[in-house]
């Protein structure tokens, strides 16, 4: 019966299980996108893609958006593959991150789905999707995950950071990158030296902590310029002297 | 409109009094150049007015003529003020940044350390957060956002830079962050700013600021 009720809703090829049926209708959806962009394309659109009636799309994606997080989260599965292959090439937990970072954003360029979901007009909604999605946070991070713990291991990894929240930076500067191209165009060489300044710090050990002497804790503050005890015990007040609102 | 919630950020954001930092004034650059072009004062009514239609209706259902039913004026005096509602939005985008940038240098009069460089960004954040047509932008309107990055992004980042150099070259002369190339560094702040306002952290934002920013900023 289960079968009959399928084979009346899919058509003739009816899928075998769930996975395939999803697979089928994020088929359709990259179809839908490539030929009316991400924005445009509306539920109705993938199902007459599909062959199948709005509600059986309904059955397994909650909405257009859930079909563009379908989307993202199927391409960046496959995309993982490729990238684990790449990091193994690195001699270095720094440049490991460097390159894996470098890696991706080039690969979403360069993949005819993903780069329609960053295309400009589907940016904002492409980032604030993946931005709260715990699905793609959950895949980054368990992909993260191994690479992190033999950099700390080793004594590459900075010692107090928590691991998902390093994971969580690492995202950050992905969908910075790809989203924003930035107000300078940069080469390779100052990708590459953007990063290492702005990212490898949170993840990596600082070289002072590289000893074996410091590697255990955090570095104690060094100098009273580091005003942040100061600062939060100190009345806020509003520096021009205005009364402050309600 | 919005003077309540700048205050109320400037209040988030106490300036240190550290010594050793001389207190000269500082060269502040002119914001009036470029695109968008900073709106005179006496465009405020209609900007005030056209951010509450934005707020209520969104940016993409608002007319001209619902700006100039809020004022109760003519529609033709919105157009010869403020131009199409297109142009109103940015209008009002290069006056809320000229009020925030405006104010920095006083807000951060005196040393500017890594904690004070956090505490702006967890300031900004929650000011754009709470903005009330960035909301609604974000909520029901996230389309918009796109040509916004690519399309007036570089121009923020050369305005914010233009204000934020010298209080950073200072704050690096002193010793007190890190030495960096003044212009890619605030180009980070603003990445890092822009990131946290699309897509909240799930935590507590000046904890994770501590563990991400910091070690960047910190000598």
């Amino acid at each position: 019966m289960m079968m009959l009720v399928a084979k009346l809703r899919w058509g003739a090829d009816a899928p075998q299980d769930t996975a395939t049926a999803r697979a089928r209708l994020l088929d359709a959806a990259e179809a839908c996108f490539q030929r009316y962009g991400v924005v445009k394309t509306t539920v109705e659109d993938v199902a007459a893609t599909a062959k199948v009636s709005r509600a059986t799309v309904y059955r397994y994606f909650a909405n257009r958006e859930d079909l563009i997080l379908g989307v993202l989260l199927r391409e960046a599965g496959r995309f993982l593959g490729r990238l684990t292959v790449e990091i193994n090439r690195e001699p270095s937990f720094d440049r490991a991150v460097v390159e894996s970072v470098l890696f991706t954003v080039d690969a979403v360029r360069a993949d005819q789905n993903l780069a329609l979901l960053f295309a400009p007009e589907a940016v904002g909604l492409t980032t604030s999707l993946a931005g709260a999605s715990e699905a793609l946070f959950e895949l980054t991070a368990d992909f993260l995950r191994p690479l992190f713990e033999d950099a700390r291991a080793s004594g590459e990894m900075c010692a107090d950071i928590d691991l998902d929240e390093a994971a969580e930076w690492t995202l950050r500067a992905v969908l910075s990158l790809i989203t924003i191209q930035g107000p300078v165009e940069r080469d390779r060489v100052r990708q590459r030296s953007f990063l290492s300044t702005f990212l490898v710090p949170a993840l990596a050990a600082r070289p002072a902590t590289r000893s074996p002497r410091r590697r255990h804790g955090p570095t104690p503050p060094t100098s009273s310029r580091r005003p942040s005890a100061e600062l939060a015990s100190r009345p806020v007040t509003s520096p021009q002297g205005r009364p402050k609102s309600a | 409109v919005y003077s309540p919630e700048i205050d109320r950020m400037a209040d988030c954001v106490t300036p240190s009094e550290e010594p050793g930092v001389p207190d000269e004034p500082l060269y502040l650059p002119s914001l009036a150049h470029g695109l968008p072009p900073v709106p005179p004062a006496d465009l405020d009514p209609y900007l005030d007015a056209a951010a509450a239609c934005f707020a209520r209706h969104g940016i993409g259902r608002t007319s001209v003529p619902d700006i100039a039913r809020e004022l109760g004026i003519s529609r033709t005096t919105v157009y010869r003020q403020v131009g199409t509602v297109e142009q109103a939005a940015r209008l009002l985008l290069a006056r809320e940044l000229h009020r925030f940038l405006a104010q920095l240098p006083a807000v951060l009069a005196g040393a500017i350390g890594p904690e004070t460089v956090i505490r702006l960004l967890v300031a900004v954040t929650l000011f754009a957060r709470e903005h009330p047509v960035l909301a609604k932008v974000l909520a029901d309107e996230p389309e918009l956002i796109g040509p916004f990055l690519t399309g007036e992004l570089p121009e923020l980042v050369r305005r914010v830079t233009a204000v934020a150099t010298p209080l950073l070259e200072r704050a690096m002369a002193a010793g007190l962050v890190q030495r960096r190339d003044p212009a890619v560094l605030t180009e980070f702040l603003v990445r890092v700013t822009l990131s946290l306002v699309l897509s909240p952290p799930p935590g507590d934002l000046a904890g994770f600021l501590d563990q991400t920013v910091l070690p960047a900023l910190a000598r």
